[in-house]
């Protein structure tokens, strides 16, 4: 009977499936929630942050 | 840092015929990663190319990562003796890709994309399925948790 449970199931790749349990789904929910162009300017905004805490990181790495 | 959108608008209003893929596709489905990097494919015939290099000859466009000063000409010409090319360019990083693993060229991506409405212009991106193909098919351990992502992107939208 497990057999043909499995039989039905689609194959799925196990190093994916091992990724999938550290997903959060409540920040794609947040996402999915937005348009398309919503979310592309919320990934630009994202990038800028990112680029002013390297500038950050680098400035204390300087510092005596 | 890459201005997504003002190299979507300068590609669209050049008149390219190219297809979103990768990252940035990834995140107008939903995806929560961070992209550097706007990745394209682009059709090979020769008056796309001249729009290509018209879109971007103001931009700067150069070879990423490599040394200053080589003799690096942007032009159709140049486009028309490659296929992939990673740029840095005045807007950001861009990936000029004539082709991608497990999706083709663009004549072959096109029945696999939609028309996004980004910024006031038709943009044409990969659908959600075939960009889950392209990053299985090509196989690279960094793609295996934006996969696993897209995979639940998949499972959450389905039936919408």
């Amino acid at each position: 009977m497990a057999r043909d449970a499995m039989a039905r199931e689609p194959w799925r790749d196990p190093v994916t499936e091992a990724y999938r349990s550290g997903i959060d789904r409540t920040l794609l929910a947040k996402n999915l929630r937005l348009t398309p162009e919503q979310r592309i300017l919320a990934a630009m905004e994202l990038q800028r942050l990112a680029e002013e805490v390297r500038r950050a990181g680098r400035r204390a790495r300087r510092r005596p | 840092m890459t201005n997504f959108r003002a190299l979507l608008e300068a590609l669209v209003d050049g008149g390219v015929e190219f297809v979103l893929v990768g990252g940035l596709a990834a995140v107008a489905h939903g995806s929560a990663r961070l992209t550097q990097d706007v990745d394209i494919v682009y059709a090979r015939h020769p008056r796309n190319l001249e729009r290509l290099a018209a879109a971007l000859a103001d931009r700067q466009p150069y070879l990423r990562g490599a040394p200053p000063g080589l003799p690096f000409r942007w032009s159709a010409a140049t486009l028309g003796h490659g296929s992939n090319f990673t740029l840095e360019t005045s807007l950001g990083d861009l990936d000029l890709l004539g082709e991608i693993t497990g999706g083709g060229r663009y004549e072959e991506l096109v029945p696999h994309s939609f028309e996004l409405e980004l910024f006031g212009r038709a943009i044409r991106c990969l659908n959600l399925d075939k960009l889950i193909e392209t990053k299985r098919a090509a196989g690279r351990p960094k793609d295996l948790e934006a996969l696993a992502e897209l995979e639940v992107l998949r499972e959450m939208t389905s039936g919408r």
